[in-house]
């Protein structure tokens, strides 16, 4: 009970806007499925499609192997967690929970037993009377929980449900959440705009941008294997320095030119984007994370290392962030590729990357110091300019 | 904290303190306690004066109105309202006064709210034409209709019937009731109703335990609203009925006036303050609604 | 809901699937709709069209005359008689009405929220009918035993004819009339008032305005819409006013307070000249809504936006 599947889901909007284009993916029973991605990017959209908030324009949603598009919400067995919890406030917290009971006609008694279990699951117990407005934010997200699943739905649905509460206690929920989903065992579907909440909610993470899927991987796959560009600059915080360069040969091994600076491509990383083969003398998206980055203490040999200038140093206590100012150009993951538009900037309106290095706290060097970084040669990313896609 | 007895450096000091400015100190002055107060007296002087002259008059007999003119009635007497209460015609009146206010406020109700929620809530073709068509007879001043409405209601077979005129109190009220409600309706946010129907609620049912229990406060201006018109409503009555089978204590007061030979005073204003009651009471209870519907709704 | 998304940005309606079948609005709005038609778009065309035809009681025909009834009621002396006195009355309605609620809502502006009933106090004549305050009017301006005329008296003036002189009888009715329509017109300026800056007036304070000046020159423009508003109301009002004359003074002395509204009455109900009484109808909808867009043009001209 409580398989999603997508199948070439479609949003237009009546002024016309994609909202959601061509979206294909399954959400196994019992999984914990998390749809992330910047505001505007079709997310919420998709969700409210799966409750019957939205119409489906295009493309079909199963749930359980049955089309719902034509649905009401009612006949969707389904629940939903909102941003703004969207409790009753004519109603107490008891109230409020049984009220998906009440709708569905079960007797009185049963209704309070069931809303009761909720509640000391979700520690609510001395709450039943009050009303949402006598609430803290905390325990009106709690109810809002506690509403979702009294009912024993198919599927729950969570639009954002920890953005409204400061940052400890979206951390504490955040593992109540999770804990929860566990015991239940319900398959979940869960949006927000937050990578670190993504990452660490999720069985798997879907990325959307512009209303496209990017990648549906496990968060660690997406971390390390990202397969677009977008993909590359949304998670990872810092997110990865991204910027166009060039492939070479050089003395038998291939090397990324950016800017006045080179290094060399390490055959673990050509093993990983093997299209990068193809590219030599082409221009490339080259990704490289900023906690592969090290100071070097040792003379390393040139492709090895690059040398910059310290422009500007943020101490986060147990790391450091290093900004170095390159010529090579910055590239935005955030803009839409792949729709023929070759990238050629005017030079006029290039951004230089100021590439960011993640790096021990003890090697930290100060401003305006000409450093040496070394780079983990194994964990190069590399996309292709044009469709913003990883090169393999 | 004064500031007339200190150097300029303690005054310095206590600006710094965020002190009273000094001009404080004559706002608060005998001259402004005056500018404030006597309009004051002046209003509820207003307000209040034709209440209490009536109130006074109506304790008295007819004759000492004018052998006693003072405000306290030297010999205070319910007589007055024993008369009017007495009055058959009056009776009757109020009868209708209370079966054509109430009919009026649920039909405004049940049709009013039905007709709002779509208009808040449905996106349907024509729909901001027929908001507009709903809301521009505002405007219609009622003296206008009192004669097309007259031989509608003769054409109908409708004259001096109570039906009809709770139809047209309803017709009157509609456009600011549809206006108020719809204005309530969207304020709710629309996460409530998509709540209920994920929680499984029908449409009907969201409308019946969300919608309706949220707009309450809406529901009691529009019905005290169309209470009102339909309780003080004159010039339309006038207009429609003709026996006292049919006729509103407006008209029945208005009446009252001719048929009874020299100024029967006491009476008049007994029956007058009798017909404002019934108001005054709900009114107390509910002012805050009234003001606010007043206002929102603008005109009417 | 992230902010930004497009499925934000949507006024009030409902998207939610199965809950948008236009035939469940067009069925819900239906009988709202029908009361309306009936009962205040049709007359209202109804009157416009009657206007054109010479229907009488005398004969059974009823034919198609044009503007004929207007030039009829154009051509009557009684017409610009009442016209005139409305136009009086309109006037002084205003003039009163402006001045009163802007003084009151002044004070009650100010009143500690200790004495918010007063604001209480203000709206009761708003649910008083207008016979009933008509009557109470009657009492308290009787020339014998009315409180006025005792106050003059007590002062050592003689007694004023309060409703037997046409002069006074039409003071006394823009005054009843005043009283019943004030309530909302005091609101609209206090609303205004209220949604004033403090610290404006305050800085104007400082800047060496009185009490009074300030609120003349600081106030008073600021809450132009209001006073406006204020005035449409106070003008539909007096123009459409009818049963406070009629209970007050039936339009007498003499003819002294015969208004456009009681014109209409004496020729629709007392004469049966439906046509021309139809064209008096048309003609009052006509003065009020050039009224009306007189006075919004007085803003548009001299007020603050």
């Amino acid at each position: 009970m409580g398989e999603v599947n997508f199948r070439n889901v479609m949003k237009r909007f009546d002024d016309g806007t994609v909202a959601v284009n061509d979206l294909n993916f399954d959400i196994e029973e019992g999984e914990f499925l998390v749809l992330v991605g910047p505001s505007g990017c079709g997310k919420s959209t998709s969700l409210r499609m799966v409750a019957g908030l939205e119409a489906i324009s295009g493309g079909e949603i199963l749930i359980d192997g049955e089309a719902v598009n034509g649905l009401t919400p009612r006949e969707r067995d389904i629940a939903m967690v909102f941003q703004t919890y969207a409790l009753y406030p004519h109603m107490t917290v008891e109230q409020n929970m049984g009220f998906p009971l009440r709708m569905a006609g079960v007797s009185a008694d049963e209704k309070a037993k069931r809303v009761r279990a909720a509640a000391s699951v979700l520690d609510l117990e001395v709450l039943l009377n009050r009303y949402p407005r006598e609430l803290s934010g905390g325990q009106r997200q709690r109810v809002a929980m506690g509403r979702a699943i009294v009912r024993e739905p198919r599927v729950f649905l969570m639009d954002e449900p920890l953005s409204n509460l400061d940052a400890k206690l979206r951390v504490q929920m955040r593992g109540e959440i999770a804990r929860l989903q566990r015991e239940l065992g319900t398959t979940t579907l869960y949006v927000t705009h937050d990578q670190v909440e993504a990452m660490t909610l999720g069985d798997r993470v879907a990325v959307m941008h512009d209303g496209i899927l990017q990648q549906l991987a496990p968060p660690g796959e997406l971390y390390k294997s990202p397969e677009t560009v977008f993909v590359a600059g949304f998670i990872g915080s810092p997110p990865m320095n991204l910027c166009r360069a060039t492939i070479v040969e050089e003395g038998g091994g291939l090397a990324a030119k950016f800017g006045t600076f080179s290094l060399s491509v390490d055959p673990s990383s050509i093993e990983k984007y093997p299209l990068v083969r193809e590219r030599i003398g082409k221009d490339v998206v080259l990704g490289t994370r900023p906690e592969c980055f090290s100071i070097a203490t040792e003379e390393l040999p040139e492709n090895k290392h690059i040398v910059a200038k310290v422009d500007m140093v943020e101490m986060l206590g147990a790391e450091a962030l290093v900004y170095l100012p390159t010529d090579a150009e910055q590239i935005d993951s955030s803009m839409t590729f792949g729709n023929g538009a070759a990238r050629k900037v005017a030079s006029a309106d290039v951004q230089h990357l100021s590439l960011v290095a993640r790096i021990a706290p003890k090697t930290v060097p100060s401003h305006g110091e000409t450093v040496s970084l070394g780079y983990e040669a194994d964990s190069m990313h590399f996309f292709d300019i044009e469709t913003g896609h990883a090169l393999r | 904290m004064s500031v007339t007895h200190t150097s300029p450096n303690t005054t310095m000091t206590s600006l710094r303190r965020r002190s009273p400015p000094w001009y404080r100190k004559w706002l608060g002055g005998p001259l402004r306690q005056a500018m404030v107060w006597l309009p004051l007296a002046a209003l509820v002087l207003w307000t209040m004066g034709p209440f209490l002259i009536s109130l006074s008059v109506s304790f008295k007999q007819p004759a000492q109105v004018f052998a006693d003119p003072g405000i306290i009635p030297a010999e205070p007497t319910l007589d007055a309202y024993a008369r009017v209460i007495d009055r058959p015609g009056f009776q009757k009146a109020l009868w209708n006064s209370i079966v054509i206010a109430f009919g009026s406020l649920i039909l405004t109700l049940i049709v009013g709210v039905p007709a709002a929620y779509a208009f808040a809530r449905f996106r349907f073709r024509g729909r901001h034409l027929l908001l507009l068509f709903s809301l521009l007879p505002m405007l219609a001043p009622k003296v206008g209709l009192m004669f097309p409405l007259f031989l509608l209601a003769v054409e109908l077979g409708a004259f001096d019937s109570r039906l009809f005129l709770i139809f047209v109190f309803t017709g009157m009220l509609l456009p600011l009731a549809v206006w108020l409600l719809v204005g309530f309706f969207q304020a709710i946010p629309r996460e409530l109703e998509e709540a209920a129907a994920v929680d499984g609620a029908t449409q009907f049912a969201t409308i019946r335990t969300v919608i309706l229990p949220l707009a309450i406060p809406a529901l009691i201006t529009v019905a005290v609203l169309a209470f009102r018109e339909a309780w003080n409503e004159f010039e339309l009555v006038l207009a429609l009925t003709q026996t006292a089978d049919s006729r509103t204590l407006p008209y029945e007061l208005f009446l009252m006036q001719d048929a009874t030979g020299i100024a029967d005073y006491p009476i008049q204003n007994a029956f007058a303050l009798l017909t404002i009651v019934p108001l005054v009471l709900v009114y107390l209870r509910i002012e805050r609604y009234v003001a606010e519907g007043l206002l929102s709704g603008a005109v009417k | 809901m992230a902010e930004g998304d497009p499925s934000t940005d949507m006024a009030s309606a409902t998207r939610i699937v199965g809950w948008q079948h236009p035939w469940i609005a067009y069925l819900s709005s239906a009988p709202a709709m029908i009361i309306v038609a009936v009962v205040l778009a049709f007359p209202v065309l109804f009157a416009a069209v009657q206007s054109l035809y010479d229907i009488s009681p005398l004969s059974q025909e009823s034919p198609f005359i044009g503007f004929g009834n207007y030039i009829d009621v154009f051509s009557e002396p009684s017409f610009w008689s009442s016209l005139w006195r409305t136009g009086i009355f309109v006037f002084g309605v205003i003039a009163l009405g402006l001045t009163l609620s802007i003084i009151f809502a002044f004070a009650l502006n100010r009143v500690v929220s200790g004495l918010r009933f007063i604001r209480g106090l203000a709206i009761l004549p708003y649910i008083v009918s207008s016979v009933a305050a008509a009557l109470m009017f009657r009492t308290m301006f009787n020339s014998e035993f009315g409180f006025p005329n005792q106050v003059l008296e007590f002062m050592g003036f003689g007694a004023v004819p309060w409703l037997s002189n046409g002069v006074y009888a039409m003071i006394v009715v823009i005054i009843a009339q005043v009283w019943t329509d004030l309530p909302l017109a005091l609101l609209f300026i206090l609303g205004g008032l209220q949604t004033i800056d403090d610290q404006l007036t305050e800085a104007a304070l400082v800047d060496g305005a009185t009490g009074l000046r300030s609120a003349i020159y600081i106030s008073i423009p600021l809450i132009a819409p209001q006073i406006t508003l204020a005035t449409v109301w106070l003008s539909f009002k007096a123009v459409t006013s009818l049963g406070t004359v009629l209970a007050l003074t039936g339009g007498g002395p003499g003819e002294a307070t015969q208004l456009l509204t009681l014109e209409m009455v004496r020729l629709g109900f007392d004469e049966y000249e439906t046509g021309t009484a139809m064209a008096l109808v048309i003609i009052i909808f006509v003065l009020n809504a050039a009224l009306t867009l007189f006075y919004l043009g007085l803003q548009r001209k001299f007020g603050t936006k």
